[in-house]
């Protein structure tokens, strides 16, 4: 494609020819060249001073290099024990919940068995009378033992334990105030066992994202001063 | 130890902007690389404006630009061919300020002067009559042409500042070439 003609070739040639003597102005040349060794003069005293924001500039970066991961890790380490901190509360919550209500059951079983013995001390001389004829003749001391917040609760009880809890209407309306009591203690127990812990992944992602916030500012502001040392 | 100045000459032009980067000699390192190319940018700016006037400037804001620009010259290049790709848009901008002044017509008779009345005709190829046609030419053609014949760049340089593959440029030059040939022919035959 690039093939010359014998006349093309020579006019190239002469064009190449007629290049090489054009010469620009000696003081043209002179004066350019005097002016360039005055700026690299001024450009090379420029140069020691950026020499020096330059290595001011190395040391910030490194620096930075590595102090900012260093207080990742030190605040993700804050915020990993934060995370880990309620799930181990709640651990104990439950031992301590499981040992109260084991508690209030053998505080209920003792009853059940002293009122147990009492009805059958004194339904002998009859015989007529059964536990169940016995819980309903009982009056009632308080109609709130009996509410129905009470007995849900206990439902609840003996849903969760069911080996160890008696049949919830005996104990609902055989018993007095005390194993009541005991029994709201166990519910209220179990209630707390039951209630949901803040989830630890809400809780980070929050603090994390105020983190890179704070961590995006602190960048800025080095950015900015590394800009303003510089120029 | 520093060179002496008396080596530059014999240096490379690798070495010395090794010099003027590390500042060793450097206002003679460039001083040497100046008076080396000075002439191949000069006559490559005088190809593309035509006139000198304007030829200086660009070279001397050339020759500015590259010793601001040299510490970031990384020299993946050769010093010349990133020399004229400074030169190169140097003229770029040149042309995008100045504005369309000529019409077609004026254009036309550019390229058939009256030849001055006590001049001898001549059969000889002036510069004048060169400079003159290759403003007819299109940009990029009177750009691969100015950067071959009159800045002295290899096609591989060239493709390298105008961003074009190496047979790009070797269809540009050509084309050129047939271009200002027939051109000269036709104000020859007007001459005579």
């Amino acid at each position: 494609m690039s093939e010359y003609t014998p006349d093309e070739a020579a006019l190239k040639a002469e064009i190449e020819a007629l290049a090489q003597n054009i010469h620009p102005d000696a003081d043209f040349v002179a004066n350019l060249e005097a002016q360039l060794m005055r700026n690299e003069a001024m450009a090379s005293a420029r140069f020691e001073t950026l020499e020096k924001r330059i290595s001011l500039r190395y040391l910030a970066l490194v620096a930075a290099m590595i102090l900012v991961p260093l207080g990742i890790i030190y605040l993700l380490s804050r915020f990993n024990e934060n995370d880990v901190a309620p799930t181990e509360i709640s651990q104990n919550d439950i031992q301590i919940a499981v040992a109260l209500s084991q508690t209030a059951i053998s505080i209920q079983e003792t009853q059940l068995s002293d009122e147990g013995t009492a009805i059958a001390m004194a339904s002998t001389p009859t015989g007529t009378s059964t536990a169940t004829q016995t819980t309903t003749a009982t009056p009632l001391s308080s109609p709130t033992q009996f509410s129905p917040t009470l007995i849900s609760p206990i439902r609840s009880t003996s849903t969760a334990l069911p080996s160890a809890t008696p049949s919830p209407t005996p104990l609902a309306t055989s018993f007095p105030a005390t194993p009541t009591m005991s029994i709201r203690m166990t519910a209220t127990a179990i209630q707390m066992t039951a209630t949901p812990l803040p989830k630890p992944t809400e809780i980070s992602s929050v603090s994390i994202e105020k983190f890179l916030q704070q961590l995006k500012q602190w960048l800025d502001e080095l950015l900015n001063w590394m800009n303003f040392s510089l120029f | 130890m520093p060179a002496p100045p008396n080596s530059f000459e014999a240096m490379d032009d690798t070495s010395l902007v090794q010099q003027v980067k590390r500042n060793l000699q450097g206002q003679t390192a460039f001083a040497e690389l100046y008076r080396r190319y000075v002439s191949h940018v000069y006559r490559y700016f005088l190809a593309r404006v035509g006139n000198e006037q304007d030829a200086q400037d660009l070279t001397a804001q050339t020759f500015l630009t590259a010793l601001e620009a040299m510490p970031n010259f990384r020299g993946d290049s050769k010093f010349s061919t990133w020399l004229f790709g400074i030169a190169h848009h140097k003229a770029v901008d040149y042309f995008r300020r100045q504005k369309p002044i000529l019409s077609l017509e004026t254009a036309e008779q550019l390229s058939d002067p009256d030849p001055p009345p006590d001049e001898t005709v001549s059969q000889r190829l002036q510069m004048e009559d060169v400079l003159r046609v290759m403003k007819l030419l299109s940009r990029e053609r009177a750009e691969a042409l100015a950067l071959h014949s009159f800045g002295s760049l290899s096609v591989e340089e060239i493709a390298h500042v105008m961003q074009k593959s190496e047979s790009a440029v070797r269809m540009l030059i050509h084309r050129a070439i047939q271009d200002l040939q027939q051109r000269l022919a036709y104000r020859s035959s007007e001459n005579v």
